[in-house]
């Protein structure tokens, strides 16, 4: 069956309701593991952290840099990698990876509202993952 | 955390903590702050034996 999550509905500036597929995932760091709702992003070719997530946890933040381009944007990012657990109802299904990460600063980031995008390098390859908004179901099965 | 404390996440409007982290334990949200390494500091301060779940509350409409 796999890990089944459901759509977070978000109440925007102007009332209106949006709804994301905003799953829990567990980030390792060397300081501390931190539980985090993170946001699965098909159209983003990698997972982002926001530099405040990436510090508080203690990712490796002396990775090289490039720039992260998006919409209008462009932002410098740090190459950086992350252990993580895809958390399920109960703890033996638990699935944890590590992947490759860009960490953004968070003032400059078009990802600075989202906290954590997983994106499709290093998570895609790992999950078939199946959106399925009018049962308000998002299904992870591991490949 | 417990699983618990995601699906309360769902359920609940956050909109008040708009922009901000919010640190949750127990179902309720124990922290907030603009700076998720200074929610995480202070949400172990007053819960050293707790593992807080954190989430980024979102309220404007976005392509990422």
């Amino acid at each position: 069956m796999g890990l089944v999550y459901k759509f977070k509905k978000e109440q925007l500036e102007d009332g209106t309701f949006v709804s994301h597929p905003r799953i829990p995932v567990i980030l390792h760091g060397e300081n501390v593991s931190i539980e985090v709702a993170a946001l699965i992003d098909s159209g983003c070719d990698a997972t982002v952290i926001q530099e405040d997530l990436a510090k508080a946890v203690g990712l490796n933040l002396k990775g090289s840099e490039s720039t992260l381009y998006a919409f209008r944007e462009a932002s410098i990012v740090i190459n950086s990698k992350a252990s993580m657990t895809f958390m399920g109802r109960k703890a033996r299904q638990n699935i944890k990876v590590q992947v490759p990460v860009l960490i953004v600063k968070s003032k400059e980031g078009f990802s600075e509202d989202a906290g954590i995008v997983l994106g499709v390098e290093g998570i895609f390859d790992k999950f078939n993952i199946h959106f399925k908004k009018n049962k308000n179901q998002i299904v992870l099965n591991s490949v | 955390m417990t699983y618990a404390d995601y699906e309360w996440f769902l359920k609940e409007n956050l909109t008040k903590y708009a922009g901000k982290w919010v640190a949750i334990v127990d179902e309720r949200v124990i922290v907030s702050g603009k700076d998720a390494a200074l929610v995480v500091k202070e949400a172990k301060a007053k819960y050293p034996t707790k593992r807080p779940f954190l989430a980024k509350v979102r309220n404007k409409l976005s392509i990422l």
